[in-house]
């Protein structure tokens, strides 16, 4: 029971202590750029090419589609930064020579980046009502909430993933803006899953954002969260997977950099 | 483009936050430049921000060019546009530097952050 108590501590203290060292937009001017105007321009971009190359169909497709993506920054670059900065900041032998809970020390990279960005997405919408007339009157809110946290969770488990990769290659950034891109081509949030070819689909179907955004979508539209349950357990599924296969690369990277003595070589 | 960034390379060496500004600057100037979307779809007083952006000139060039009905001197003006507008930038890029390099001796921050 107390190392279960020690686990739970560990989590929330380990949480809150990678959010005030190593969270990347802790400065007002950094959040803003990132979370709050960027977003804005991203959503302004798609929608405006969406609807200028099909001749005035709905915007709200590009809006709720980019609204969703952005819980990427978050989920992929937060994360990122939060297991990379150990390494960057010269503690990861600290964070290796500890004893503690590998799976609660690693897990709990991810929480405020989780809540952060449910956040985003909120101001993404924000964006999308205030500005480009988005119609939320038919939605569950509630269920919209839903969706946007098991999608925010699932990109956390692909930036998990992403972020065991920066403990051995320097050009983690080129891999994350990779991901961040393909999310956005593969993702349906500018682009309709079934006008891909089969080959891509297949690729959009193992990426987490494709069902939170077409659940989103669905939710807007009117349905309710039965309707899109399925969809959310797989999201739900497909974010533990990433999170397994990063954490096993975490422990993976641990062992071989303490065998060959390469934790500070960067 | 190579000119503008100059300008905002030493915006970022001013104020290290401009970093994450650039970032976000990458879709405004995508839709100010007009390369996917005409900027007729947007507001009338985005006109002035588009005319001040070398990119909006390259991408009328590059239209012009595409379009068989556009001799070389009607394709002259954006060149032309695209040249002053990176002279301009040239000389801003030149006196930012300057007053970056003063402001770092002033501050002492020459070899620090």
């Amino acid at each position: 029971m107390s190392k279960v108590i020690a686990n739970i501590r560990l989590f929330f203290q380990g949480a809150i202590l990678s959010y005030i060292a190593l969270f990347a937009w802790f400065r007002p001017s950094q959040y803003i750029a990132t979370k709050v105007v960027g977003p804005l321009a991203q959503i302004l971009f798609f929608t405006l090419m969406g609807k200028f190359g099909t001749s005035g169909e709905s915007a709200d497709f590009y809006i709720i589609g980019n609204a969703i993506q952005i819980t990427a920054l978050s989920g992929i670059f937060g994360v990122t930064f939060s297991l990379s900065g150990d390494r960057w900041n010269g503690t990861l032998p600290y964070l290796f020579g500890t004893p503690a809970n590998r799976m609660t020390m690693f897990l709990g990279r991810a929480v405020v980046h989780v809540i952060d960005g449910i956040f985003g997405v909120l101001i993404g919408f924000t964006w999308g009502i205030t500005l480009l007339g988005l119609d939320l009157s038919n939605t569950d809110p509630l269920a919209l909430l839903l969706v946007i946290a098991v999608t925010t969770f699932s990109t956390s488990g692909l930036g998990l993933m992403l972020g065991s990769l920066s403990l051995v290659t320097r050009n983690v950034m080129f891999i994350n803006n990779t991901a961040y891109f393909l999310l956005l081509a593969l993702s349906g949030s500018n682009i309709a899953i079934d006008r891909l070819p089969s080959a891509l689909q297949a690729v959009s179907n193992v990426l987490p954002l494709t069902r939170g955004i077409s659940s989103a979508r669905a939710i807007i539209n009117g349905a309710t969260f039965q309707d899109v349950r399925p969809a959310m357990l797989e999201e739900i599924g497909i974010g533990m997977i990433y999170i397994m296969c990063g954490y096993m690369l975490f422990r993976w990277i641990e062992v071989l950099a303490k065998r060959r003595g390469t934790l500070d070589v960067m | 483009l190579v000119c503008l960034g100059l300008v905002l390379a030493t915006l970022f060496v001013l104020n290290p936050d401009m970093q994450r500004w650039s970032n976000g600057l990458e879709f405004p100037v995508f839709i100010l430049a007009g390369f996917l979307f005409p900027i007729a779809i947007l507001p009338q007083w985005t006109t002035p921000l588009s005319y001040i952006l070398a990119p909006y000139w390259a991408a009328v060039a590059l239209h012009m060019s595409s379009n068989s009905n556009s001799g070389i001197t009607e394709i002259g003006l954006p060149w032309a546009m695209m040249a002053l507008l990176g002279v301009i930038y040239l000389f801003l890029a030149f006196w930012l530097f300057r007053k970056m390099l003063f402001k770092a001796r002033v501050d002492a921050t020459l070899t620090g952050q």
